[in-house]
């Protein structure tokens, strides 16, 4: 147990829809140990978010734990989380959205420190440390977020929720709606940040190369399940799972002259109203073997450094090449 | 690279907004060519008059807040139209018919109130003439080659009925449906996943390939120029920087900016490594630029930059604002380190 710092255990999210429910989340498991990064991938709809969210506390869960610190807070309340949310913040994808726009960003600052009960000269060193990790001139600080751009307060929004040292970061998207040179900056002081407090991270993107530029370990989610996981380097480079394997697939090649991958992932993802019978990815499966994959759900099929995939075929599509290195 | 027919000719056009806030100079003397059959990529940060140049192509802004300079030519049949001189009737004939636009924002391309279907096939009716069953065939004709199945039943539906990339293919057959010679596509797969991404930019190179469409695109992923580009111009704060062949401007890139741009993509091989940052900001779009506009970011930046541009650089196609003195033998960052120093 105390091996990890956050483990979520057959986490379910359903929410209401008329007579129907649509599942959000529908048995997710997830480890993050002490200093981890770990992403999270998948297409938009498949809940990466609603995952995010519930682990933070910002949606109930509907069945499920959520560990954390060995302590399961899955139902706590408002005040019970309190303490907890020290040590667990998060950065959201619109740094606009993410500052109030009549006070000045180190009142915002500084309001979260008082929040938590920090002292003035606490907070006030605590931002200079801050400003000097996300290499901005405090004099920014009496400014207001409509004066800024979008990556100097996804920077000080990303400052702001380590006011508290957490020692869980939940970004959520975070350089999605920047420029490219605006989220190499980001990128390079999250992986920097990391390093120097020992912080692990909980990364939620869809662009695989930035998940691979900076995670160590990848989730891969599907309808609201993850289908794959594994270390950085065996997910990409070895995917157990045909989703995964597609996914890599459709992203645009690095340099004109290489080739052209050939595997496309048709159509889109089903409604989560209503989940197909058996694998819930076969109906867009390349390899789907009838009476197999569209009967009985797959289980967890484990290989070498907990890299695992739910899929009845990795024994019989494993050793197959990557057709893109 | 000459024998290929121009389509569009863009010469030192200059948009100039007036805002509450003053003369916003949001493309400053930008120039480009599309070619026929090919598809030219425009990269750039946001803010860089990326969209304000297509907008200003199509003279889609508020006419008497907006004051262009420069040329726009337009080759149609034997002659070519400067589309900056073009009355409003006729400005308004062209668009849609001749040349289309795709848009971010797929949602904003159709009125929520209509059946896509009744919107596709208002546009063959207004501008082929078709009667109601035949606009009707042809617009099932049309979502069905964009990959939306049954064209008859989604037709009948609403916009709030198809999902994001679904809707933006949708926009896609309307934008064709009157077969426009020049698409313009103003990132359109911003919005999307990598699975929809993939499967839009599959359509785009089909339209090009079966129909001989020629087709803008407006984007600030390398990765989708490097997927379906000819062609790409790099923009920096209003104008062209560097302009070559995909694979000339992968390989070899000239100018400081779009060597900075290409260093601070995540890429194979250079996993956890620091990604290379651009110092500072663009230049504000109500500021003038005395020099060259990127001078105060660049690495390579001499006094005279910041007074006037520096002589072009031109091989073979490829073109560049800025010689970038260095760039043919350097590779690793570390030499570049020590010349500069």
């Amino acid at each position: 147990m105390d091996e990890y710092l956050l483990e979520i255990r057959n986490l379910k999210k359903y929410y209401p829809s008329g007579k129907n429910q649509v599942k959000a989340l529908d048995g997710v498991n997830l480890k993050v140990k002490p200093g981890e990064l770990v992403s999270i991938v998948g297409e938009s709809g498949c809940g990466k978010s609603t995952l995010a969210r519930c682990v933070i506390g910002l949606e109930t869960r509907t069945e499920g734990e959520i560990w954390f610190h060995g302590e399961e807070i899955s139902s706590y309340g408002k005040k019970q989380m309190r303490p907890v949310r020290k040590q667990m913040q998060m950065v959201f994808q619109s740094p606009y959205a993410a500052f109030n726009p009549r006070q000045t960003l180190g009142a915002g600052l500084r309001e979260v420190g008082k929040f938590y009960g920090m002292k003035t000269g606490e907070i006030r060193d605590r931002i200079s440390v801050l400003m000097s990790y996300i290499k901005m001139d405090e004099e920014l600080l009496s400014h207001y977020p409509h004066e800024l751009s979008g990556g100097q307060l996804q920077r000080l929004a990303i400052a702001r929720a380590l006011m508290v040292k957490p020692e869980l970061l939940i970004a959520d998207e975070p350089v999605s709606a920047l420029d490219v040179s605006v989220q190499a900056q980001i990128l390079n002081i999250l992986a920097e940040i990391r390093e120097k407090e020992n912080m692990a991270v909980l990364f939620i993107s869809h662009d695989l190369a930035v998940v691979e530029h900076i995670s160590d370990w990848v989730a891969v989610m599907y309808l609201g399940k993850t289908v794959e996981e594994g270390r950085k380097e065996d997910v990409f480079s070895q995917p157990f799972h045909p989703y995964t394997d597609a996914l890599l697939a459709s992203r645009p090649r690095e340099y004109p002259w290489q080739e052209k991958s050939s595997i496309m992932l048709k159509g889109e993802l089903p409604n989560a109203l209503n989940l197909p019978e058996g694998c819930r990815f076969w109906p867009r499966c390349l390899h789907s073997q009838a009476g197999l994959c569209d009967k009985c759900e797959p289980e967890w099929n484990q290989q070498e450094n907990g890299h695992r995939a739910v899929c009845h075929l990795v024994e019989t599509l494993g050793k197959t090449e990557r057709r893109v290195s | 690279m000459s024998e290929k027919k121009e389509l569009l000719k863009v010469e030192n056009l200059c948009t100039d907004l007036i805002t509450a806030r003053g003369l916003y100079h949001a493309v400053r003397g930008i120039s480009f060519q599309v070619h026929e059959g090919e598809i030219l990529g425009i990269v750039g940060e946001s803010g860089c008059g990326k969209s304000m140049t297509v907008k200003s192509i199509l003279r889609l802004n508020q006419e008497d807040k907006t004051f262009y300079k420069g040329k726009v030519f337009y080759w149609k049949g034997t002659g070519r139209k400067n589309l900056l001189e073009l009355s409003r009737k006729e400005m308004s004939r062209l668009r849609g018919r001749e040349i289309a636009m795709v848009s971010q924002n797929p949602m904003a391309a159709f009125d929520p109130l209509y059946t896509v279907g009744e919107q596709i096939s208002e546009m063959l009716r207004f501008h082929k003439g078709m009667n109601r069953e035949e606009a009707q065939a042809e617009t099932e004709r049309l979502l069905e080659m964009v990959g939306i199945f049954p064209g008859a039943k989604r037709s009948r539906q609403y916009p709030h009925e198809f999902s994001g990339g679904m809707l933006q293919r949708a926009a896609i057959a309307m934008m064709i449906s009157c077969g426009p010679r020049l698409l313009i596509a103003d990132e359109p797969t911003t919005a999307l996943d990598v699975t929809m991404q993939a499967q839009i930019l599959e359509i785009l190179r089909e339209l090009k390939e079966k129909m001989g469409m020629s087709i803008l695109l407006i984007t600030h992923n390398f990765g989708v120029v490097s997927e379906i580009c000819s062609r790409v111009c790099v923009m920096y704060a209003g104008q062209v920087v560097e302009s070559g062949t995909v694979e000339e401007i992968f390989k070899n890139p000239v100018h400081p900016y779009t060597r900075a741009l290409l260093r601070g993509i995540p890429r194979k091989g250079r996993e956890g490594r620091q990604l290379e940052t651009i110092p500072g900001a663009p230049p504000r779009l109500n500021q003038e630029i005395r020099g060259c506009g990127f001078a105060p970011r660049c690495p390579l930046a001499k006094e005279s930059c910041y007074h006037k541009m520096p002589e072009p650089w031109e091989a073979q196609g490829h073109w560049s604002s800025c010689p970038g003195q260095f760039c043919q033998v350097l590779e690793s960052g570390e030499e570049e380190e020590k010349i500069c120093g």
